[in-house]
Parts: structure tokens; C-alpha cells; sequence
């Protein structure tokens, strides 16, 4: 019955005239209809492409499947963002917008990689970031930026080169004594590689930026004395846990401190230079008339002041003689300090070239006693270039200062405040343009 | 496809096939809740032009199914009738007199007569269980799409539905 009333009511379909329309009704209503829309759409705007994509949306996906697909059509959208910024700033050149972005995107995955390396091994991690740091300041002064850019950039690379070396002497403690011999070859490699890469940006940029150029060779100085520190510790672990030095460490070590000295004596060399330099300035500007010999070493005093007192004690210790002084009763003349400064940086030459002959004695006996002589010797000369620099700094304002005619010493003036005479001088100096500070 | 081209270009010759596909299915649907010829024409005029008014509107609502929205319309359009006219459905002598016009060869034979007794049934039963079984059975609704329009559960109209040609059953066997 019920099947059979079913296909009855199909039937209901069929039936001509009675519940079906009336097929003139139909195309006479349709042609009307139409008539009717057309004349609706004849005033509608042509829709747009984002219209006709909203339409499609609302056609073809189910407004809950909307709602349902926003919060991942959120996270899809963020991470086309992400992916896409990623992938544009991995190519961000220096000065790009998204220069900041890449460095930021790197440290993240810096810190990851560091979370997932054991302890032990982040050592070596830390020299490799280090080294694309080098890299980096490499890379940015071959770049055709903006100079002030340049600088920026590089400055801060400078100064996380320093942070990621420091944090790799730390994480040295954590190295095993199993693995020094690996540890000590990638400190020889990489710092290497940092060296050879801040010597070559060095020589591009000094021509343009004098200033620049020091930093960063300090910066090759600093990373060396941070590598022969890692060394020392690895040495030390050694030593102490009674484990013999391997003849190939030994080698690397020979090899890493004989191109430290080697680039010390070097430094050391260039700073007698500078010093040398210096001493022809004063001469000059003596020639020319000016009053290099007055009491405008009072300038100089509120600065740095070198003593010409460097050398070695008899027993082979350098001697930290590098004096500086803070106050202003330092009786002396520009000539005489120059002339000073020259010397110290002529012993430290000197002292190099003993300390060379030292160490390549010393590895084959003491290979910690060599670090250390080594390490030494790195300090005195870095002393002596920074002295060498800040003398070179403040020297044309003391040869015009001193024109300006006599200044009463032995009154205290801090860096940077206004200087004022007790007695009848003529002239007031200001301090504030010579406020460097020997370290 | 209709409907994305009648939404997003109010394209009035999609429109005009759709007209052609759903015309009959939602004039028999109205003519068998108003029994009335001239009023179901003019009722399912109204409920094409609402349609397309409402696809191109630019606030543009959901549309699921498009017959579900053509039969939701035309049972709002019907409502509205008997609202204003105040009508109590009943066949109409006239409409029978029409039919018989019509399909004088069809009722010759004893299927004809059968159908027109259905037909008759159909008209003495309540509006809800009407409908479920002209959309079910004559013009082939899924019951989700039955459901999408009377704006019930699948399970209420499946039971509805069940009800419905218990009621429609018993309404023939009455007469028979």
C-alpha cells in the first residue's frame, strides 16, 4: 500500500492541468520575470574581484564551516606572513627593512639551537656564531649601504662578536676533558677565520673610517685573548685531571699561539708606528711655533697620562707600567709624554719579539706557562695601542690649547666639567673635548 | 554554479534557468496549500522575484540550498495569503471542474481517477503533514532539504513525515 501510494504520488507530477502549471502561465510569467530583473541589473555596478571571491566563499562553503575555518584561516594567514617574511628577510641585505628582522629571526634560531645542544658542546656552537659574526661585519663593509648604516651595523656586530665570544670562554668549562683535542682544534679554526675575516674588513675600512677600523681590530684583539683564555681553561682541565697533552693538540695549540704572538708583535709594531708618528706631530707643530712645551699637559693629565716607565722585570714578567693618572699634577710637557708613549710602545715591540722566542720554548715544556706569557703579553699590548690611540686623539688639542697661553696646574677637574684657572691664566680650557680615560 | 553566477553577476539568464528548473515543483507545491489556480500563478511569480531580489541583495545571507530556499520563501508566500485573505483552504469546484478540462484523457483511465482521489486526500490533511509529503514524494526533496525549509530536525520530519502518510492512508481507505 504504502509503495504503491509513493509511486501514486509521483504520478501527481505527471498529471497535465491539475497541480502543474500552465505551460503558457510558465513562459509567459518567465518572460515578464525577466523583463522585471533586467531592468534591476541594468543599474548595478560591475562587481569586483574581491566581491566575486566573497561570493564564491558565501556559494560554495557553509557559513559555519566559515566561522569553524576562521581561527585556522587566522593561523594559516599568520603563517604565510611569517613564512613569507622569513624567506624575504633571509635575503635582507644590510640597510634592507627587513635587516633587523633577519638578525632578530637569527638569534631566535641561535637560542634554539642552543636549547637543543648538550651543554658540553656549546662551546663550539658559540665560536660558530661568533664566526658568522665575523662574517657578517665582512659581508656589511663590502656592501654599498649608507655609511652611517655601515657603521651602525658593523659597531653592533663588533659588540656581539665580543658577546658570543665571551659566552663561548664560559661555556668552555662545560667541554669535558674527552673533548679538548676537538674543542681546541675548532677554537684554532674558527678564530682564525674571525681574524682573517676582521683583518680583511680592517684594511676596507680604515680608508674610509679611521675610527671604525680600530674598533674593530680591537675586536680581533679581544677575540684573541678570549681564544687563548678558552685554551687555558681546556689546558688547565687537563692538568688537573693528570690527562696527558696529545702531541696534536700540542701542535695546535704551538699553532694558535704562534700566530697569536706573531699578530701581537704585529699590533705592537703598528702602534710604535702610530707613536713614531706622533713624536714627528709634536715636532712639527714645534717648528711651526707653536707652544708645545707648557703647562697644557694638565689637559692631558685630566685624560691619560703615559709614564715612559714600561719594561720587563728581571724576571720575565711584564710589568703592567702604563701609569694613569687622574689628577692633574702630572709636571710634564707633550713632548715628553709623546716622546713616552713612543718608547713604551718600542719595548712592547721588544717585548714581543722576546715573549715569541719564549713561548715557542716554553710549548714544548710548559704549554700552560706559554698560554699565560702569551695572554701577558696580548694585555700589554693592547695597553700600549689603546695608550698610542688616545694620544694621537688628544694631541691636536693640546698643541692648540697650549696657544692659547698658560693653565694653572694641580687643580682638580673631573672629565668633562668646565675647567677654571685658580690663577691668572689666561684662557679657560674646557675638559670636556679631551675626557678619554686610559683603561 | 547557478547560484554563484546569479550571486556574484546577476546573471538574469542563470536565474532564468533556474526559473525553469524549479517552476513546476513550486507552483504544485503552492497550488496544493491555496487550491487556487490564479492565486498560486501569481503567488509563484512573487516567490521567483523574491528569490532573485534576495540572491543579489548585497547583504548577501547564507544560501545552502537553493530549492530550500525557493520552497522556504514559497511556504512564508503562502502563509501571507491565508493571513491577509483569511482563507480556509478547500478545493474549489471550479479548480476540479479544471482539472477535469484538463485531463479529460488522463482520468479515462483508472490511474487518473486514483490520482485525483490522492489528490483530494491530500487537500483534507493538515498544512504541516501536506507539505512534508508533496516535497517528499511528488517533488523529491532529500529530508535534509525538507528539514533546511520547514526548519526542523531530519528525525521530526522523517516522524512527521511517517505521520503524514499514516493520516494520508487512512483518509483513502476512509473513502474507499
Amino acid at each position: 500500500m504504502s509503495r504503491l501510494l509513493q509511486s501514486q504520488l509521483k504520478r501527481m507530477r505527471e498529471m497535465h492541468g491539475s497541480v502543474n502549471p500552465d505551460p503558457v502561465w510558465v513562459l509567459e510569467n518567465k518572460r515578464n520575470m525577466m523583463s522585471q530583473i533586467g531592468n534591476t541589473i541594468g543599474q548595478e555596478k560591475k562587481q569586483d574581484v574581491f566581491s566575486n571571491v566573497q561570493s564564491f566563499f558565501q556559494t560554495f562553503v557553509p557559513q559555519r564551516f566559515a566561522y569553524a575555518l576562521k581561527p585556522a584561516g587566522v593561523v594559516f594567514l599568520a603563517l604565510v606572513l611569517t613564512t613569507s617574511g622569513w624567506i624575504a628577510s633571509a635575503y635582507a641585505k644590510p640597510g634592507d627593512v627587513l635587516w633587523n628582522a633577519k638578525n632578530a629571526l637569527d638569534n631566535v634560531v641561535e637560542q634554539g639551537q642552543l636549547a637543543f645542544t648538550a651543554q658540553e658542546d656549546q662551546a663550539v656552537l658559540h665560536l660558530k656564531f661568533a664566526t658568522k659574526r665575523a662574517k657578517v661585519i665582512q659581508e656589511v663593509a663590502d656592501n654599498t649601504v649608507d655609511p652611517k648604516v655601515k657603521t651602525d651595523i658593523i659597531k653592533q656586530t663588533v659588540e656581539e662578536l665580543k658577546d658570543k665570544m665571551d659566552q663561548a670562554t664560559k661555556s668552555v668549562n662545560n667541554t669535558p676533558v674527552e673533548k679538548s683535542k676537538e674543542l681546541v682544534k675548532e677554537v684554532n679554526n674558527k678564530v682564525k677565520e674571525i681574524t682573517q675575516s676582521l683583518s680583511e674588513t680592517v684594511a676596507k675600512v680604515d680608508t674610509v673610517d679611521h675610527q671604525l677600523a680600530k674598533d674593530i681590530d680591537k675586536s680581533s684583539l679581544d677575540t684573541k685573548q678570549k681564544s687563548l683564555a678558552m685554551i687555558e681553561v681546556v689546558v688547565q682541565k687537563k692538568t688537573d685531571a693528570q690527562v696527558e697533552i696529545s702531541d696534536e693538540e700540542k701542535d695546535i695549540i704551538k699553532e694558535h699561539l704562534t700566530t697569536a704572538v706573531g699578530d701581537m708583535k704585529e699590533e705592537a709594531v703598528k702602534a710604535k708606528d702610530q707613536a713614531t708618528g706622533l713624536v714627528q706631530e709634536v715636532k712639527n707643530s714645534a717648528d711651526e711655533g707653536k707652544t708645545v712645551s707648557t703647562s697644557t699637559v694638565s689637559v692631558l693629565g685630566s685624560g691619560s697620562t703615559a709614564s715612559s716607565s714600561t719594561g720587563v722585570n728581571s724576571t720575565g714578567t711584564i710589568q703592567n707600567n702604563i701609569n694613569v693618572s687622574s689628577t692633574i699634577s702630572v709636571a710634564s710637557t707633550t713632548k715628553e709624554i709623546v716622546d713616552g708613549v713612543a718608547q713604551t710602545a718600542s719595548q712592547t715591540v721588544q717585548t714581543a719579539e722576546t715573549k715569541e722566542v719564549e713561548v715557542k720554548t716554553l710549548i714544548q715544556t710548559n704549554v700552560l706557562e706559554a698560554i699565560k706569557k702569551t695572554q701577558e703579553l696580548g694585555v700589554v699590548v693592547q695597553q700600549t695601542v689603546n695608550t698610542v690611540e688616545k694620544t694621537a686623539e688628544i694631541l691636536p688639542t693640546i698643541i692648540v690649547n697650549s696657544t692659547l697661553g698658560t693653565i694653572k696646574t694641580g687643580t682638580s677637574a673631573a672629565p668633562g666639567t668646565t675647567f677654571v684657572p685658580t690663577t691668572s691664566s689666561t684662557v679657560g680650557v674646557q675638559i670636556k673635548t679631551v675626557t678619554t680615560t686610559a683603561k | 554554479m547557478l547560484l554563484f553566477r546569479i550571486r556574484s553577476r546577476k546573471d538574469s539568464e542563470a536565474f532564468g534557468q533556474l526559473y525553469d528548473l524549479y517552476i513546476q515543483k513550486i507552483y504544485r507545491f503552492v497550488f496544493l496549500k491555496v487550491s487556487d489556480k490564479e492565486e498560486a500563478e501569481d503567488i509563484t511569480s512573487d516567490v521567483f522575484l523574491k528569490v532573485w531580489n534576495l540572491l543579489i541583495d548585497e547583504d548577501k545571507q547564507e544560501v545552502k540550498h537553493v530549492s530550500a530556499l525557493l520552497y522556504r520563501i514559497a511556504r512564508n508566500a503562502v502563509i501571507d495569503f491565508y493571513r491577509k485573505k483569511q482563507h480556509v483552504a478547500k478545493i474549489d469546484i471550479e479548480t476540479v471542474e479544471e482539472i477535469g478540462e484538463y485531463d479529460k484523457h488522463i482520468q479515462a483511465v483508472e490511474q487518473g481517477h486514483e490520482t485525483q482521489r490522492i489528490f483530494e486526500a491530500l487537500k483534507k490533511m493538515k498544512r504541516e503533514y501536506q507539505e512534508v509529503i508533496t516535497m517528499k514524494y511528488i517533488d523529491e526533496l532529500t529530508i535534509g532539504e525538507i528539514a533546511e525549509i520547514v526548519g526542523k530536525k531530519h528525525i521530526a520530519v522523517r516522524v512527521t513525515l511517517h505521520r503524514a502518510m499514516k493520516v494520508l492512508k487512512e483518509i483513502l481507505t476512509e473513502k474507499i
